[in-house]
Order: C-alpha cells, then structure tokens, then sequence
C-alpha cells in the first residue's frame, strides 16, 4: 500500500505540474490564422537603434516601417516618405506621407522624423556611424523634413532604408526611457504583440497602417529555431509556414519534399577571405594577386556551397544596379600565379587563416588549402568559434586572414567604405585602397544610381587593383515555404519584408 | 524529526558545494576566448561602439569584485540583468525553466516506464536468451546519442507517420495539449538512453536480490513470484534505483541542450547554449547555479529516500 500510494502521489504531482505550467493557455482560429516563420536567431533587440545582428531586420521590418524602402534589386522606393529631392549634394529633403500613424495613435509627422533621427545620431544609438554625414535635420514643414550633411554621402537614402529610417513612436519612446528594446512601437504593418525571448516575437495586423491595397496576414509568428535541419524538419512537419535560411546542403531534400517549396534568389551576402594588407606575409599586393589565380572559384561555389549561389567577382553580386563592371573578373590562372610568386621573390609563403568553426566554412577552407598548396603555398587553418574569430581577428589581428562572411548592406557605398577605406572597421590594415576614396566621393555626388554607378566601377576597379581580399561567393538566400504561402517575395538584401504574404 | 535533521545537514553541507560550484563557473566563463564586447557590438562594431560597451559592461573591475557582487545577489534571488538585453535574468530563467522541467519529468517517466519493468524481467531470467538480448539492447541503447536518436525519431513520428508533432511547435502558453504532444518525441530520444542504464542497474541489484535467503525462504513457503519480485526483492534493490535515478537528473540536464536544439524547444539547454555564443555571462552562471540547484536538490531528495527506504541507514 505504501508504494502504491507514494507513486499516485507521484504521478498525481506530474500531473499537476504539468497543469499548472499549461495554465492560461488559448487557441487560435483556422480562419485567419498567423503566418509562422522559423527565423535563424532571435532578435538582439527591438529597438532599431540598439541592435546589433544583420538577421534583426527580418523581426523589425513588420514592427517599423523605414522612411526609404527598396524595391528587390535594392533600389530606392518611396517608403514613409512618398517622395525626396537632393536640394544640393549636402541637403536632402524628404516629404512625408500624409496621415500615417504609429501604432500608439500619435502621428509620424516631420518632427517625430526629426525626433527619431536625432536619436539614432545620439547616445545610446549603436548605428551613428550610419548618418555620420549628417549635421543637422530640420522641419521645414508638418510633411517636410530636411537633412543638412557636412559632406556629400548619396548612401544616405538607402541608410534611410535601413535601421535609422524605422520610425519609433516618439511618445513610446520618451514613457520607455529611451529604450524601445522590449516595448517596440512603431508605424509598421504589424503591431508588437509578445516577445520571449529565443522562443518567439508575435506581432498582429495594424489596422490603421497607411497601405490599405496590400494583402497582409492576421498575424505573424515568429518561431527562433537555430538549429539548421530543425528548421527544416519543422516546415515539412507542417510547424512552420515559412523557413528562414536554408543550409545549402538541405536545399535538395527540401525541393523533393512534398507540400513545401524552396525560394532560391541571389543576395549580397559575401562570402570572402579578409586580408590584412599591413601584414608581412600578405603585405605585398602582388602576392595576394598571386594568391586570388590560385582559387577556383566555380569548384569553391560546387563544391563549397552547392552550387546554391554565383561566383563572387567583387564586393558586389552581378544583377545588382552597383555590380563591378565587366573588366573585373578574378580569374583562375594557376600559371600566372606562380608565374607572379616567383616574380616576387617569394618562395615557401605560408600564413595563418582564421576560419568560422562551422562544417561549410571549413570545408570551404579545405578547398582553399588545397587549392594554394598547387602554387607551393601553405595555409595554416585556425578553427574558431565566431565570437572568438571576429574578436581575434578584427580586433586583436592575430592572424592575416580570416574567411568567414559579409552580410551586405542596403547601399553599396558602405559596403566599400567599411571593408576598405582606411577607417572602415574591417580594414584592418588601417590604410585605404588606393583610389578608393576618390572613386566613393565621385559615387557621392548624386542620389540617383545611375549617376552613381561610374564612381562604383572605379571602385570596383581600385579594389581588383589592389587585392585587398579574396571575394569568392554570393551565397543565395534559400527560404522554405509551405504551398500554401502566396505572395512571398525575396529581395537582394536577403531580408524579407511579408507585406503582400497570404493564404492561398 | 528525524527525517528533519536528515534535510537540515544535507541543505548545510549542499552550500558549500554549491558556492564552489559557481565560483568554478565564474573563473572558466572568464577562459572563453572572445571579447563579450564584440558578441554584443555584432554587425555594428567600430572603436568606438566596443569602447562604449566595455565601459558600460564595467568588466575592468576585479575578478573577486564582480563575482562577489554576483553571488550576494544570486543568494537573494537576484541574478542580474543580461549584458545583451537588459532583461532581468530571474525572469528569463523563470520563462525558460518549466519546459526543461516538464521534458525531464517526462523523460524521467519513460525511463522507468522502460527500464524498471525489462530489469526486472531480465533478472528473473538471469543468463538465458532473453536476458542476453536485452542486456546486449542495453548497451546499445547507453550507446545511441540522443540527437541521432531525436532526428530519426522526428523523421519517422513526425514526417512520415505524422503521429507527433514535428519540432517547433506549439509552446505551453498557448496551446498546452500540443505542446504537450510535440514533448513525447523529445522525451522519448532523452529518456531511452536512461532508461536503458536503469534497466542494467535495476537486473544487477534484483540478481543480488534473488539469490538471497530471504527470497529462497519465501519460495519455500510458497509464497508467489510475482509477490516476492515485486514486493520484496524489488524493495531491497530500491537503494541502487533511487542512486540511478538520481544519477538520471544530472545527465538528462546535461543532455536537454543537445536534445532541445534538435526539436527547436526553449528551455533552459537552448538558453546556455544562445548565452555561451553570445558571452552573455550572467546569463551563463544563471543557468548553472539553476542546474547544480536542481542537481543538489535531486541528491537531496536521494539521500532522504534512502532513509526511508531503508531504516537501517542513519
């Protein structure tokens, strides 16, 4: 009898345990149901100025709509404001579109524009190198805002596209304290509705949202699954409606599976080798040179990345407004390269090469490894977690090389500017490409992408001069999506935004 | 009274463990290579954004400072705030630790429902085919990792068959009897490594238990089988499968992180491990002061169920 009583009260106790945490629970309807979407990593913040991820985007851009939107070649569209003028290469004037609301009800006029352009130039803000050019906004009218630069910067408008241009309810911002990070309020399709954290973000249909023709769904879900096959397992299970990231090595099962399908379309998202132009083993431009011959980039994209992606030839992808001009193409010449070697007087080279610890980073490395052996050089591989790789090399240049990614940005100027002008935070040889800011001042001249396009081939073409790292692939976004999904669109940036997403 | 004394000295002599504990976890959380300031910067890392977040981390006061500061907090129910978010850390542990519990209670059942029953089945048929099979499935089971085991248990249950839910499903909050559901995989790839291990332990004592005296005595008098093995026999072999079980509950913390990436479940194993990529420190030593909690608790509940279990013991 004691034992029987002692398990009841055990399973009686399982029971309830069970219960209670099951408490409050409720369902919800089929009719209008949310999309759900397995998102690769969690937001670091809510509050557009305080995050720190390129993956934040895809959870902020329902919650915030941005000033400047871009359409899926990245090129500028009217977003919050309906239109702008560049009064002069320092003066960009945007006009504002008429009865917007944020979600708390208070009105995104010029001086909420002002408020939250302020703020994102100011303390607490992680992204004020983003508008650095800028001196002074000023609210000429209700519908008017007008930014005053120091100095031309064209990159600007996409800037506006980006973190900077998500408006934040300035009242919210102000009862927050200043930190939206929680609490997020914005003028976006969707409304915030409940994050836990590295578990899911809720947001639900704005129904006073300024565009009233596009379809948007009752509600998103996003569910945060890092795990790469889980995803995976998770859309075809029927969990998920949408699967964000997609390995390449599970893009094949994906596309043979039933009832789900596979969104392929090309990104700006870089995979390369960072050299440290300062360092002694890669110092000289002629031996990185010789060093880019020797990698063949087609069996790098076969057998690196699945063939999922194109051949990089340059900081930007073909197809983009801004790609580098067809001069530019990093050939495989293994002849030449050892030809360039022995010109150089180098024999024997060996350096150290951080890598990204995860399975397709060092396997790409492996290519690499064996790739520059059939020159007779030799490269050391350094597996490291990426914290610790990003820290070790970025900060504490510990070794001249690390492969590892660059996830883009909206506009090309600072994709440039950061990996190779002598301040950019991933030049770690602290000295600029040769021409490089010359070319990105002539880019800065105008708004307009055509005008611009001449100072981006110069860049282009400076940093092929140079060789001031090894581009190798544009790795394609591959999203999952269940066929039920309609309206599902990707863009050059490879952050979807799910306005014009349905049921079907 | 007794009883009392028993937990008193036990709750006493469980301190000191656990403040050493912590402190092994504060200095080797320090060894990590990585800056935490460049897990936070991220994308956005210049000079001056690291600068700022170092100073705001205040990471340059002294070891013993900071862990002081820490463990003064930690024993009034304070853990801090995360260096990531902001979020105070006793309430992202108390969002993330009823799942974890919940999987290990489950994964607690399906051990013994599995283990106790073929342990005692393979004692009784001690060295014949049987027994052979299963202690030779035993060791295979102790064998299998448990995230292989999830991935073809998702597979087949939930892809093919359609039986389960697949991974990240429902959570408790919002629709209890699904997320209920989608934990039966989850628990089954956890508990069959246990439940295997039981199985072994619980035939080794019940083989002692049936060649004792006793056991001959009551055969003699005739007495049932199934009342000697399941009433006597197995009550003198409950101190080695309080022992397991105990022994269980440390492991099946360990193995929730493997096992809750794989099915895409929130608890307290995915929490370590998002903390440990993003050198959210206070987040980490929340997470294991929580687990050397839990399995200073379990040992506590052990020791006081051997007493009762057996008298004898003092």
């Amino acid at each position: 009898m004691m034992r029987r009583s002692r398990w009841g009260a055990f399973v009686a106790a399982t029971l309830l345990a069970t219960l209670t945490a099951c408490g409050g629970g409720g369902g919800s309807s089929d009719q209008d149901k949310d999309l759900k979407v397995a998102a690769a990593a969690d937001a670091s913040s809510l509050d557009p100025i305080r995050g720190n991820a390129g993956t934040d985007h895809v959870l902020l851009y329902p919650i915030y709509d941005t000033l400047v939107s871009f359409d899926s070649g990245l090129e500028a569209e009217p977003g919050l404001a309906e239109s702008w003028e560049q009064v002069s290469p320092t003066e960009l004037s945007l006009t504002l579109r008429e009865g917007v609301a944020f979600h708390d009800g208070e009105p995104l006029d010029a001086e909420a524009v002002k408020y939250n352009l302020d703020r994102a130039m100011g303390e607490g803000s992680n992204i004020q190198a983003d508008l650095a050019a800028v001196r002074e906004v000023r609210v000429d009218d209700e519908q008017t805002v007008t930014l005053l630069l120091d100095h031309p910067d064209a990159s600007l408008l996409l800037v506006l596209a980006d973190r900077a241009g998500m408006m934040v309810s300035p009242k919210a911002a102000e009862e927050a304290g200043g930190d939206l990070s929680t609490h997020p309020v914005g003028a976006g399709g969707w409304s915030f509705v409940e994050w836990r954290r590295g578990d899911s973000l809720k947001v639900e249909r704005f129904d006073d949202y300024w565009d009233t023709d596009v379809d948007r769904v009752a509600g998103i879900t996003f569910n945060i699954i890092p795990d790469p096959k889980t995803r995976v397992t998770s859309l075809r299970s029927g969990q998920q409606d949408v699967s964000m990231e997609i390995a390449p090595s599970d893009a094949d099962s994906l596309e043979s599976a039933s009832g789900v399908s596979l969104d392929q379309s090309p990104r700006v998202n870089l995979h390369q080798v960072y050299l440290n132009r300062a360092s002694e083993e890669l110092g000289d431009p002629q031996v990185r040179r010789a060093l880019s011959l020797a990698v063949d980039r087609e069996v790098v994209l076969k057998s690196g990345y699945f063939d999922r992606g194109s051949v990089a030839h340059g900081a930007l992808p073909d197809g983009y407004w801004a790609a580098p001009p067809e001069s530019v193409v990093y050939e495989h010449d293994p002849q030449e390269a050892e030809r360039l070697l022995a010109e150089a007087g180098i024999s024997g080279l060996s350096f150290d090469m951080i890598v990204n610890a995860d399975s397709q980073t060092t396997r790409v490395a492996e290519i690499l490894k064996e790739q520059w052996a059939e020159i007779g050089v030799t490269v050391n591989i350094i597996p490291r977690e990426i914290v610790q790789a990003t820290n070790d090399y970025f900060n504490d240049r510990k070794a001249p090389a690390l492969l590892s990614q660059w996830t883009g940005r909206p506009d090309p100027a600072m994709t440039y500017r950061l990996m190779f002008s002598a301040e950019g935070y991933f030049n770690t040889s602290d000295e600029a490409v040769p021409g490089i800011d010359e070319a990105l001042a002539q880019a800065d001249q105008s708004v307009e992408p055509s005008e611009r396009k001449p100072g981006f081939d110069a860049a282009a073409e400076a940093v092929y001069a140079d060789t001031p790292f090894f581009p190798l692939a544009f790795q394609d976004s591959l999203i999952g999506l269940r066929d039920d999904v309609r309206g599902f669109e990707s863009n050059l940036l490879g952050k979807p935004k799910f306005l014009g997403v349905s049921f079907g | 009274m007794r009883i009392l004394r028993v937990v008193g000295t036990s709750v006493l002599s469980a301190i000191p463990t656990l403040i050493l504990a912590t402190l092994i976890v504060f200095l080797l959380q320090r060894l990590i290579p990585g800056d935490p300031a460049v897990a936070i910067a991220g994308d956005y890392a210049t000079p001056e954004n690291l600068a700022r977040i170092r100073e705001d981390l205040g990471l340059d006061g002294s070891l013993v400072t900071q862990y002081l500061t820490w463990i003064s907090g930690a024993l009034t129910g304070d853990l801090g705030t995360s260096y990531q978010t902001g979020e105070s850390i006793s309430a992202l542990i108390m969002q993330r630790l009823p799942l974890t519990l919940i999987l290990m209670v489950f994964a607690l059942i399906v051990a013994i429902a599995i283990g106790l029953p073929l342990g005692v089945m393979s004692a009784q048929k001690v060295d014949t085919s049987f027994d052979r099979f299963l202690t030779t499935s035993a060791t295979f089971g102790i064998a299998i990792p448990n995230f292989w085991l999830g991935m073809m248990l998702i597979i087949v249950f939930a892809l093919n068959l359609g039986w389960f839910p697949g991974p990240g499903g429902a959570s408790l909050s919002e629709d209890p009897v699904e997320a209920l559901r989608g934990l039966v995989l989850p628990a089954i790839a956890l508990g069959l490594v246990g439940g295997a291990e039981i199985c072994r332990q619980v035939r080794s004592a019940m083989v002692e238990s049936l060649s004792t005296d006793y056991v001959r005595t009551h055969r003699a008098k005739g007495l049932p089988t199934v009342s000697i093995v399941w009433k006597h026999a197995l009550k003198n072999s409950s101190l080695p499968f309080a022992t397991i079980l105990g022994i269980q509950v440390s492991r099946l913390i360990g193995s929730a992180v493997v096992v809750e990436a794989v099915f895409g479940l929130s608890g307290i194993g995915s929490l370590a491990v998002e903390a440990t990529n993003q050198r959210d420190y206070g987040v980490i030593q929340a997470v294991v002061f929580v687990a050397a909690m839990i399995i200073l608790l379990t040992n506590l509940i052990v020791d006081v169920s051997y007493r009762l279990l057996d008298p004898r013991i003092s």
